[in-house]
């Protein structure tokens, strides 16, 4: 699992929208066989965004492209997760569901976190990267 | 409508009107996804450049905006919730 990163849904917008520095670091890493996943709720959070912006149909071909692609894997929510994600809202009160379900995954498998977000940098143990935009 | 046969190894011919009307030619990619509602759906394949631009810029960062407000905003209503029940 060391070979992996887990990308949280602002990171999947920016390389959806062709942002340089993040499609860069995408590429290199898949270039040094690192892998990239992603939970199953950030597939809901992007859609339920996406299909804001674009329609429903839209929706789905974009995200729908992105899960039998070969850039991320969504993965879904194990009960190992469950139980810490649980933990981690009740001891982190500035977490949001989403949050501490894909804080919960990375500290599982003790891999990197890719984020926009600012205050996952407040979680003990939590190895995490802040993508800039 | 239009009704096809399913042939050897599960092969069907998508008819000429819809591969026009989609623009697919011989040799393009479909994804079939087979919807808990809406029953088996074609989609259009899209490259990984594709996939890379499916968003402009500004729609890209309004999401991401989007996204985090609502997570806060998640917190905050709880938080409200909580002191309320206190």
């Amino acid at each position: 699992m060391k070979n992996t990163i887990f990308l949280d849904t602002g990171v999947i917008s920016l390389y959806q929208s062709g942002h340089e520095t993040t499609i860069k670091e995408i590429k290199s890493k898949r270039n040094n066989k690192i892998f990239f996943i992603s939970s199953e709720v950030n597939y809901i959070e992007l859609f339920n965004h996406l299909c804001r912006e674009k329609g429903k149909i839209n929706s789905q071909i974009i995200m729908e492209n992105l899960r039998r692609g070969d850039i991320i894997d969504f993965i879904p929510i194990s009960e190992k997760t469950s139980i810490l994600s649980g933990e981690l809202k009740c001891k982190y009160d500035f977490l949001s569901i989403v949050d501490a379900i894909i804080i919960s995954e990375a500290l599982i498998r003790n891999i990197y976190i890719y984020t926009t977000e600012t205050h996952f940098k407040n979680i003990n143990n939590l190895k995490v990267k802040k993508i800039n935009y | 409508m239009t009704v096809v046969n399913i042939t050897n190894h599960g092969r069907i011919t998508i008819p000429s009107e819809i591969r026009k009307k989609y623009g697919w030619n011989d040799g393009d990619k479909v994804i079939i996804i087979d919807h808990p509602l809406e029953g088996i759906k074609i989609l259009p394949f899209l490259s990984d450049d594709r996939l890379e631009s499916v968003l402009d810029e500004n729609t890209g960062k309004k999401i991401i905006e989007t996204i985090s407000k609502e997570r806060q905003k998640e917190i905050e209503n709880e938080k409200n919730r909580l002191y309320k029940e206190l």
